[in-house]
């Protein structure tokens, strides 16, 4: 093995990297400099003589230091005369909202799936059929099943009020007696309609996609070492006590892989805001990426105010990601 | 050799890349044969454009229209349509609707009145709402008004469940009598204390505006700049709009009773027996094997009157065509104005034809009464106010009347319209206006 | 006691799947029934038919399943030849590239989003399948490129060396030993890639604008916004979408499981 470069090895790598290298800077470190500079710029994104240098203007506006909106409209005579949805303000309330689904959803999806690996990680027979039937929700995500979803929690004929409902007729007598009072005055959720349960009915949609991680932890638990399982056991050790002392230290490293990448995700989902954002109802599933989107692609094309909205969305990830890398220090734990 | 192949493929695959950016910028001149026309809708739409470009082809074989289909209704059209004039990429004609045409109007050319294009022949309103400084920028193709649809099976069941007849509407019925029927329309079943068929569902505030121009209010005044929904028979067309859902007997659905049904299929399955709608839900009607199940009655008669909201589709030619194309143009809208063009437009009853001639073939081709009903109430219809604010207006209104119209409110009429009329968007239309 | 907790987990998570199926077979009186009705009154399998028909469904399929083809040929190949790079080359510049792969690996794609569509726009390449298929030819995104190089390592180096005295050339040693040895990479690089494309909605929103070349996820849309409300269509419309994401699955799944990449190497971040 070679520990110093050959000219012959550079010049093949040279050629097997090429399409890899074009990509990546033409497609990922150009625009994200790109990306950028757009944010301190006035500009409708169609002549670049019309962009205008306003420094750090979007930022305040976006922070709210500064109200003052300014008039974008460079053509007047054809954008849309409304600012409702890609209203400046609007803009905090789209990333709060994403902070609040990812921070929530991201968690939960890893301990669903190390759930699910947990009690997949057997040697029964038929084994590899059940994991990968956990696993196709993963594969099937998308505007098919968020259309079905969006069924399921219908306020009124989906399945999960009706279930309710049923619990709730269920319970009558049982509260009636606690209370004096019945539960035939509770509510079922509005679900995707109400602002209040909106994100948790969306974590569950997307929860339900947490196979992927699986795969992850099914790889680490393989990985626990027999040894340290059998001794645990000639120790006496309870089930429980052996995952929680045994078991889950050696899956910390895929834990927050899990973590981040799905992090990560949650912080960029679109199609869950696309499809299932209501204007007339509520902004509560006004995330990031579709405020980006229809600040960018809609009249009047605030380009520039877009790209100051996803530069904060990038900050924002990076400096939680970066957070949660360096606790990971305190308990992640590496084989040595 | 090996090398020679590679130097191929790139020089290939370079070529397949570039290809699209060199027509980008070095377009095909076009020889005024290709005629480019962009519309909107439901694929039931598209197919009927589709139907006409091909006649029009016939017809004029030398003529090529490339047909420019958006999925989906009139907004998401509307900001395509700016999106291409902004990079100056329009297509030559396109369909356009009244709602926003002003800001649109600079981006269109003024149409010939040389007598090329039939205008006597079209619907004066219609002919009004596309005239900018008295000049006509684009040409009414169909139209629809709104008239209430009732579904007879609601009728007969309502009627079983009471033990009492229930008449159909009648061709002048009141307010009163309509507010009676719905009540009666009004049952629950099975005695869960839900209510298992709703005697009338209006969505959106559009659909109300038959009943509060026939109560005599309207929200803008003639010039379409003026907030004028701040009148006593404002108050009394919102008392009558919150009796409906808030009532003590009320007989339309309150908004968490309905989520994620559309007003089409609520009627189809029988949840509201009545509903306010265009003659656009005919072919659906018919095609969901219920023809025969259902009527068309008159906007009910209120204090001012009878009123009902007709809207009018028109096509427009972009303002950079070039002059070659530009009698391709004339000859396509020729062609929608013709009859045969408006008879295709029309046929399955998706909308009404704009030209008096085709109307008139409709109405002695005795063909459905329900459409006669539609053209009859032409004489009552009108277009609304415009204004280029009018997605602010739309957007601001919908917000106010659904904390207005929630049954846990408490909220005088009057009350409601005070805090309507100084809605940060209602305030910017009347900056602008002065 | 546990296969039964694992069937139940299964089963729950087939649910959503189980209502849309009885929805789609239903006549539309079902849907809106109340109380919901569990099993249709009467089975109408015409509605499977009548979905297709509202819409250019088959149109739409065939143009998800060419871009979504195209796309997984270009990440496997693409991402195969750099992460071969990696695992097995040693060239100058190399630590650089090292650290550019990491970078791209945590920069966010939506940051991406504009600048790519102001680039794409000034190639003219909008309104053509360019824009979702190009960049999977460059590369394949950096976490394809982390797999296949992870995988390589695993793969002892015996195997070139013996390769190399017959006289094989690197691209040879590539794509005849090391590809064939790292299936579960590619199967996993191909399934994921192909279902990414399939499922992408933004991109297609974004560049696809003539409605012939609608690719299946923005095809279900239309149906969301044009007939919202015949909900047992719409669910007919979806569960036809999911087949070939399905067909793709069951081919690539027995390869799939490649526990060993991150068994050894899940980033230490």
């Amino acid at each position: 093995m070679s520990i110093q470069p050959s000219s012959h090895d550079t010049r093949y790598a040279i050629r097997l990297l090429l399409p890899w290298l074009v990509g990546t800077f033409v497609l990922v470190f150009v625009p994200m400099a790109a990306s950028t500079l757009l944010s301190f710029v006035r500009w409708d994104g169609i002549e670049l003589s019309d962009a205008n240098w306003i420094a750090t203007d979007h930022y305040e506006l976006l922070l709210g230091i500064d109200d003052k909106q300014p008039a974008n409209d460079n053509h007047p005579q054809v954008a849309v005369p409304h600012r409702s949805i890609t209203e400046y303000t609007l803009a905090r309330k789209a990333l709060w909202n994403s902070l609040v689904f990812a921070i929530n959803a991201a968690p939960l999806n890893v301990a669903f799936a190390l759930f699910l690996a947990v009690i997949l990680d057997t040697p029964l027979r038929f084994i590899g059929v059940y994991r990968a039937l956990v696993y196709l929700p993963h594969v099937l995500g998308g505007v098919a099943t968020i259309l079905i979803w969006s069924w399921v929690f219908n306020p009124t004929f989906g399945p999960v009020n009706t279930l309710l409902r049923f619990l709730y007729d269920l319970l009558d007598p049982m509260v009636g007696m606690l209370t004096g009072q019945g539960t035939s005055q509770w509510l079922v959720p509005g679900w995707l309609s109400s602002e209040t349960w909106c994100k948790p009915a969306v974590i569950v949609i997307h929860a339900w996609t947490a196979g992927g991680s699986v795969f992850v932890f099914l790889a680490s638990l393989q990985g626990v070492s027999p040894e340290t399982r059998s001794a645990s056991l000639l120790d006496g050790a309870s089930t429980w006590k052996r995952f929680i002392f045994v078991t889950l230290p050696q899956l910390t490293p895929a834990i927050l892989f899990n973590l981040v990448t799905g992090f990560a995700a949650a912080m960029q989902s679109f199609n869950y805001s696309y499809l299932l954002y209501n204007r007339d109802q509520n902004d509560g599933l006004l995330f990031a990426v579709l405020y980006i989107y229809r600040c960018a692609f809609e009249p009047p094309y605030r380009i520039g105010y877009a790209s100051a909205v996803a530069c904060t969305l990038f900050v924002i990830l990076f400096s939680i990601t970066g957070c949660l890398i360096a606790s990971g220090r305190k308990w992640v734990h590496y084989e040595t | 050799m090996r090398i020679a192949c590679w130097i191929l493929a790139a020089v290939c695959t370079l070529c397949w890349m570039l290809v699209d950016t060199y027509r980008h910028y070095c377009p095909p001149a076009n020889d005024g044969r290709t005629l480019r026309f962009s519309h909107f809708g439901t694929y039931q739409d598209f197919r009927v454009w589709q139907e006409l470009i091909q006649a029009f082809q016939t017809r004029h074989p030398e003529i090529t229209v490339k047909q420019e289909y958006v999925v989906g209704w009139y907004g998401l059209y509307d900001r395509k349509l700016r999106q291409q004039c902004l990079a100056k990429s329009e297509p030559h004609v396109a369909l356009v609707q009244a709602s926003s045409f002003l800001t649109l109007a600079q981006q269109f050319r003024k149409l010939p009145v040389d007598g090329q294009l039939p205008f006597d022949n079209l619907n004066d309103s219609a002919m009004a709402i596309y005239r900018v400084a008295g000049i006509p920028k684009a040409m009414p193709v169909t139209g629809g008004n709104l008239l209430v649809y009732y579904n007879k099976n609601c009728f007969a069941k309502a009627a079983d469940f009471h033990g009492t007849d229930i008449p159909f509407p009648q061709a002048n019925w009141t307010m009163d009598n309509f507010a009676a029927t719905a009540r009666q329309l009004t049952c629950d079943f099975d005695g869960d204390s839900r209510t298992d068929q709703f005697g009338f569902w209006q969505p959106r505030w559009v659909y109300y505006q038959p009943f509060l121009w026939s109560f005599g209010a309207d929200v803008l005044d003639d010039t379409g700049t003026k907030w004028s929904l701040t009148t006593e028979s404002a108050a009394v067309a919102l008392e009558f709009y919150r009796e409906m859902r808030c009532g003590p007997d009320r007989y339309v659905p309150l908004p968490h009773e309905t989520s994620q049904i559309i007003q089409d299929v609520a009627f189809l399955t029988g949840q509201t027996a009545m509903c306010v709608n265009g003659p656009w839900f005919i072919p659906l009607l018919e095609a969901s094997k219920r023809a025969g199940d259902y009527g068309v009655a008159n906007i009910p008669i209120g204090n001012a009157g009878r009123l009902t909201r007709v809207t009018w589709d028109g096509i427009a030619i972009s303002k950079r065509i070039s002059s070659s194309s530009l009698s391709s143009a004339i000859a396509f809208l020729q062609f929608v104005a013709s009859d045969e063009g408006q008879h295709i437009l029309t046929r399955t009853g998706r909308a009404l034809p704009a030209t008096h001639s085709a109307r008139e073939a409709l109405r002695n081709s005795k063909q459905r009464d329900t459409i006669q009903m539609f053209i009859d109430a032409l004489d009552y219809s009108r277009t609304e106010p415009q204004t280029p604010l009018f997605r602010q207006l739309d957007l601001a209104i919908n917000r106010h009347l659904v904390q207005y119209l929630q049954d846990n409110v408490d909220m005088e009429a009057t009350e409601f319209l005070n805090t309507l009329a100084n809605d940060p968007a209602i305030l910017s239309l009347t900056e602008i206006s002065r | 006691m546990n296969r039964a907790s694992i069937i139940l987990v299964v089963l729950v998570l087939a649910l959503p799947l189980v209502f849309a199926a009885l929805l789609a077979v239903g006549p539309i009186e079902d849907v809106y029934a109340f109380p919901a009705r569990i099993l249709p009154s009467n089975v109408e399998w015409t509605n499977f038919s009548d979905a297709m028909k509202r819409l250019p469904f088959i149109r739409f399929m065939l143009n998800s399943v060419v871009v979504a083809c195209c796309a997984a040929t270009g990440a496997v190949l693409t991402s195969a030849m750099a992460g071969y790079a990696f695992a097995r080359l040693n060239w100058r510049r190399k630590k650089f590239c090292t650290l550019l792969l990491i970078a791209a690996l945590v920069v966010p794609a939506q940051l991406l989003l504009i600048p790519q569509f102001l680039l794409f726009t000034n190639l003219g390449w909008v309104n053509t399948y360019k824009p979702l298929i190009v960049p999977a030819w460059l590369g394949g995104g950096a976490f394809n490129v982390y797999l296949f190089w992870q995988f390589f390592r695993t793969i002892s180096r015996n195997y070139d060396d013996a390769a190399k005295l017959d006289g094989a050339s690197h691209w040879t040693i590539l794509t005849r030993i090391l590809m064939p040895m790292s299936k579960p990479a590619v199967a996993t690089v191909a399934l994921l890639s192909f279902v990414y494309h399939w499922q992408d909605f933004q991109k297609p929103l974004i560049y696809l604008s003539d409605f012939q070349t609608y690719t299946m996820a923005l095809g279900l849309r239309m149906y969301q916004v044009t007939g919202g409300g015949w909900m047992n269509l719409v669910m007919a419309a979806s569960l036809i979408a999911l087949i070939p994401v399905l067909v793709a699955f069951l081919i690539l799944q027995k390869h799939i499981g490649a526990p060993k990449i991150f068994n050894h190497d899940v980033p230490k971040c």
